[in-house]
């Protein structure tokens, strides 16, 4: 199955393909943005600056992973999930407790919080795979609400912490440097390998599942277990994005992790920057974290009579956004941001 | 080589398919003609396990194949070109001639079969790195039947081919069809244009209303007054 050899050759050619990918254009811009990312925590050691402003950069980053892990499922496989809270809720849940009442290590319990999330979009992949096009959206919708239900109430509440949840986790790391750092290496590797694995021969196999499922039936392949598999793939990414958030935040409950919001919020981010780029998916995450943060910054303005509280419409606007992106770019801004940047390169450099 | 015996198929309470009986020899190229809603497409998707047969049984090769699943049939040797094309459209031309090759796990088949398509359909080659949904209809019913081809099968089903194309396409295509044939694939074609059908097949099918009413040669079929009339038009 796995070729020694060809891993080798791989390997080698890596250096030199890297050293090709960095010349393009799109591979310049990815190292400029890494950079950025890179020295902003050594801008200001202002305690304002680090424990708020640079937060935000960690949330977008474990947005980013949580939002390209529902592009993996719906814009490649074309298996729409309107449920994606599942898998980041339940992990989430699972570090928490792991942490708090049986006091596991932190990479442990995350380790273990991705794997019950695997296990999960199995559980879940399984019956749901029945449906298809906006009845495995509906189906996954309704799985999520009957989750988030589970947790805030009835007798099984109680068990599961009701709806106060588990709170007084550990953060991720000591300092919000150190933990910026943590996630934006797992940013980084999420990403490389949820690229490389929509280049691959399998990315190819779940796209033709995406672009007719008769058609990839009839070629000899089976479609049932690529569905399944790719709901495997998403849910491990979106475990690991629930684990990083329940420490990010230092506390999980129902709404907070299992909440609608949360599968809209990866959707928003995902069709933003173009559905199957994956890396559209940071530049949603990115582009609605800061939107969030800067209108609750802006929070109340008096027009007149009227107070308008833009935190708390903040939803509103995101839905309006989303609408517009619909109506206008329906392939996302990724792609045509990207070649407006680089017409303005080119006719900076005189080409 | 296939050998179908007394199958039949109802979509909920509408029957499909009738006692649909049908034997296929090895390297011949079978045609079933027949008009709209006649169960030409049903009786492809049944042999090729895309719908379950409801009674009946389908020997390849002297195995039961009726209750396998598609990707299974499709590994036995079956390969499905289906009706309207069901290409990967958002996909490049040689993506989708990979996808049809997934079966095929030894890369000196693979490459042969890809030369082979290519040489069939220089077009094709041309338009490699070009999106599927791109493609002009008949280049689009050419990578249908390419894609197919890619898995190396020793049956090959057909679904219209001739489906929404130009007479000078259409009879492009029949020829390409003609040399797959010669090439020594056994083939079975659906077709509603009969005339083309009739002169390229060596065994034809007349499929009306779910059962098989009428088979034979072109010459055999040529005297029949009704086929005259309905499908030939003379």
């Amino acid at each position: 199955m796995l070729n020694l050899k060809i891993v080798k050759e791989k390997m080698n050619e890596f250096p030199s393909y890297l050293k090709s990918w960095v010349k393009t254009f799109t591979g310049s811009l990815t190292i400029f943005c890494l950079l950025i990312l890179f020295v902003m925590p050594f801008l200001s050691a202002n305690q304002s600056f680090t424990h708020v402003f640079l937060r935000q950069f960690s949330l977008a980053m474990i947005f980013a992973i949580f939002a390209a892990s529902w592009d993996l499922l719906t814009g490649i496989s074309g298996q729409i999930s309107f449920g994606h809270a599942i898998f980041f809720g339940i992990s989430g849940y699972i570090c928490a407790y792991l942490i708090k009442y049986q006091s596991f290590p932190i990479w442990i319990s995350i380790i273990i919080s991705t794997v019950v999330a695997v296990f999960f979009g199995l559980a879940i992949g399984f019956p749901l795979l029945r449906l298809k096009g906006p009845y495995l959206a509906l189906g996954t919708l309704a799985m999520s609400l009957i989750l988030l239900k589970l947790f805030l109430m009835g007798s099984l509440a109680d068990w599961l912490f009701g709806s106060e949840g588990i709170s007084a986790l550990p953060g991720l790391a000591a300092t919000p440097v150190i933990e910026y750092f943590i996630l934006f290496i797992f940013m980084i590797l999420t990403f490389v390998i949820l690229i490389q694995i929509s280049k691959s021969k399998f990315g190819t196999i779940l796209k033709s599942i995406r672009d007719d499922e008769v058609g990839s039936d009839a070629s000899g392949i089976n479609t049932t277990k690529y569905k399944i598999y790719a709901f495997m793939l998403s849910s491990f990414f979106a475990g690991l994005a629930g684990g990083f958030y329940a420490l990010y935040i230092g506390a999980v409950n129902p709404t907070g992790n299992f909440g609608t919001v949360l599968s809209f919020f990866a959707i928003l981010m995902a069709s933003l920057g173009g559905l199957a780029t994956i890396s559209g998916a940071a530049l949603g995450a990115f582009f609605f974290i800061f939107l969030e943060y800067a209108l609750i910054e802006i929070g109340v303005v008096e027009i007149g009579n009227l107070a308008i509280d833009f935190g708390l419409y903040k939803f509103a606007i995101f839905a309006v956004i989303l609408i517009v992106i619909i109506r206008f770019a329906e392939h996302g801004i990724l792609k045509p941001l990207l070649e407006r940047l680089k017409d303005l390169w080119d006719l900076l450099l005189g080409r | 080589m296939l050998e179908i015996k007394k199958i039949y198929h109802y979509y909920g309470k509408a029957k499909a398919l009738e006692e649909i009986s049908l034997k296929i020899e090895e390297k011949a190229l079978d045609a079933v003609i027949g008009p709209n809603g006649a169960g030409k497409s049903t009786l492809l998707r049944v042999i090729s396990g895309l719908e379950e047969p409801d009674r009946g049984k389908i020997e390849f090769l002297g195995e039961r194949i009726d209750k396998l699943k598609a990707h299974k049939i499709t590994k036995k040797g079956i390969s499905h070109c289906p009706e309207r094309r069901r290409l990967f459209f958002d996909m490049s031309v040689a993506d989708n001639l990979k996808m049809g090759a997934y079966p095929v796990k030894n890369k000196e088949v693979y490459k042969a079969m890809k030369n082979f398509v290519y040489e069939l359909f220089p077009r094709l080659n041309e338009r490699r790195k070009q999106r599927a949904g791109t493609l002009s209809g008949g280049e689009q019913q050419m990578l249908a039947i390419a894609r197919a081809l890619m898995s190396k099968p020793k049956l090959l089903l057909l679904d219209e081919p001739s489906l929404g194309l130009a007479p000078k396409i259409k009879k492009r295509i029949f020829d390409v069809i003609e040399k797959i044939k010669q090439e020594g694939t056994t083939t079975l074609l659906v077709e509603q244009d009969a005339v083309l059908a009739m002169d390229i097949a060596e065994n034809i099918h007349l499929l009306e209303e779910g059962k098989i009413e009428m088979r034979g040669t072109k010459k055999e079929l040529e005297k029949e007054p009704r086929i005259k009339q309905v499908y030939l038009g003379i």
